[in-house]
């Protein structure tokens, strides 16, 4: 054996162990929140507060909502704590969580909106987001707000099951077979919806596709 | 021109992602595409799209972790104060209980009590009655249930009974 196959031996058997590490380490700190340790939860929800909550925002578009939806995830995970067998990562029962939470937060302000006809839209944007930063450049931060913009107004046009599975696709990274599992559906289910998703995206963003 | 083994815009979409549709072998797919120019033309067109999509980055302030902590434990039930308010429910429960059954029992006892000794001295021989005449006076009240269940009232017939020989 090489040395150099050696090292991406190591290197693969080092992130492997470091994983392993981060689930023991999660399961001694589940044990501790569930002997009572509030602190331990303070630490639990420290570390996943800036995924959640960035998952959220991407579901979701409004800070606030976002804010919400991931509170509301954490205290549902400390009511599921005593039950909570550790055979998913906290990690994956809080995205499960916050996908469903906001997939449900949607199809209510949809009807909400049908019923009402509030002008409450996807046209509608979190001032924080549209929010100038002074050190960037401006031409370039106003383009970039710009496209944020009609992006999340072409994501408004998706069902919002749609919206979550192209979000957690093209966002996030996850398997069509992680996302079927999260959102307890068929995989052949996934691939229908993300591409007509992509579908609506295209046709809507239709400056994108210039040269 | 699309050809009839050319891939179709969900297979496009599914390679652009690393995934392949049911039935389509992704190596044959990328064989396709390597060969078709027609299809490489959409998929190139498709990933102008998806690759010029703006990032979604949420700009969270670096505090924000411990902001959503405080929050979630703000809302979250307070052990600490859970015992205690329960300690005091029960302690209140348990203070009404001792008070509305112990009340009425010490009432009937007290009641028995001036009963039995009524009973007794009517029961007693008359040299007796110059004593306490009033004790005569008093109307016969029939034994009551009440009484013969407290088993220390019995006792203390029974040595009333052995004391005055009846």
């Amino acid at each position: 054996m090489s040395s150099a196959e050696a090292a991406v031996i190591d290197r693969n058997f080092a992130g492997r162990y470091a994983r392993d590490m981060d689930k023991v380490q999660e399961r001694i700190l589940l044990e501790q929140i569930r002997s009572g340790d509030e602190a331990g939860f303070e630490i639990l929800v420290k570390q996943h507060a800036d995924r959640v909550t960035g998952l959220a925002w991407r579901l979701l578009g409004h800070r606030q909502e976002a804010e919400d939806i991931a509170q509301e995830a954490f205290l549902r995970l400390h009511r599921a704590l005593p039950e909570f067998r550790g055979d998913s990562r906290v990690s994956t029962w809080l995205y499960r969580t916050v996908t469903r939470l906001a997939i449900d937060f949607m199809r209510r302000e949809r009807l909400k909106r049908r019923l009402f006809f509030s002008r409450r839209d996807e046209d509608d944007f979190d001032p924080v987001d549209l929010a100038s930063d002074p050190r960037d450049n401006p031409e370039r931060d106003l383009n970039g707000k710009q496209a944020v913009r009609r992006l999340r107004q072409a994501l408004g046009r998706l069902s919002p099951r749609q919206r979550a599975i192209f979000t957690l696709r093209h966002y996030e990274g996850m398997s069509l077979r992680d996302i079927a599992e999260l959102l307890d559906i068929e995989e052949g289910t996934v691939k229908t919806h993300l591409h007509r998703a992509v579908t609506v995206l295209r046709s809507e963003l239709t400056e994108f596709q210039e040269d | 021109m699309i050809k009839r083994t050319c891939l179709n815009d969900q297979d496009l979409t599914l390679l652009h992602y690393d995934e392949t549709s049911i039935g389509l072998d992704p190596d044959d797919a990328r064989r396709h595409l390597a060969e078709c120019a027609a299809c490489r033309a959409r998929q190139l067109s498709l990933e102008r799209v998806l690759h010029g999509l703006p990032r979604l980055d949420p700009d969270l302030d670096p505090h924000h972790a411990t902001r959503m902590a405080a929050r979630v434990k703000d809302c979250l039930p307070r052990r600490r104060s859970f015992l205690p308010a329960m300690t005091t429910v029960m302690t209140a429960a348990i203070a009404v209980l001792v008070v509305t059954n112990w009340a009425p029992q010490r009432q009937a006892s007290h009641n028995s009590s001036a009963n039995q000794q009524a009973t007794v001295q009517q029961e007693m021989p008359q040299a007796n009655a110059q004593q306490k005449p009033q004790a005569t006076a008093q109307p016969e009240t029939p034994p009551e249930v009440d009484l013969l269940e407290n088993l220390e009232l019995l006792k203390e017939l029974d040595t009333l009974s052995e004391i005055t020989g009846v």
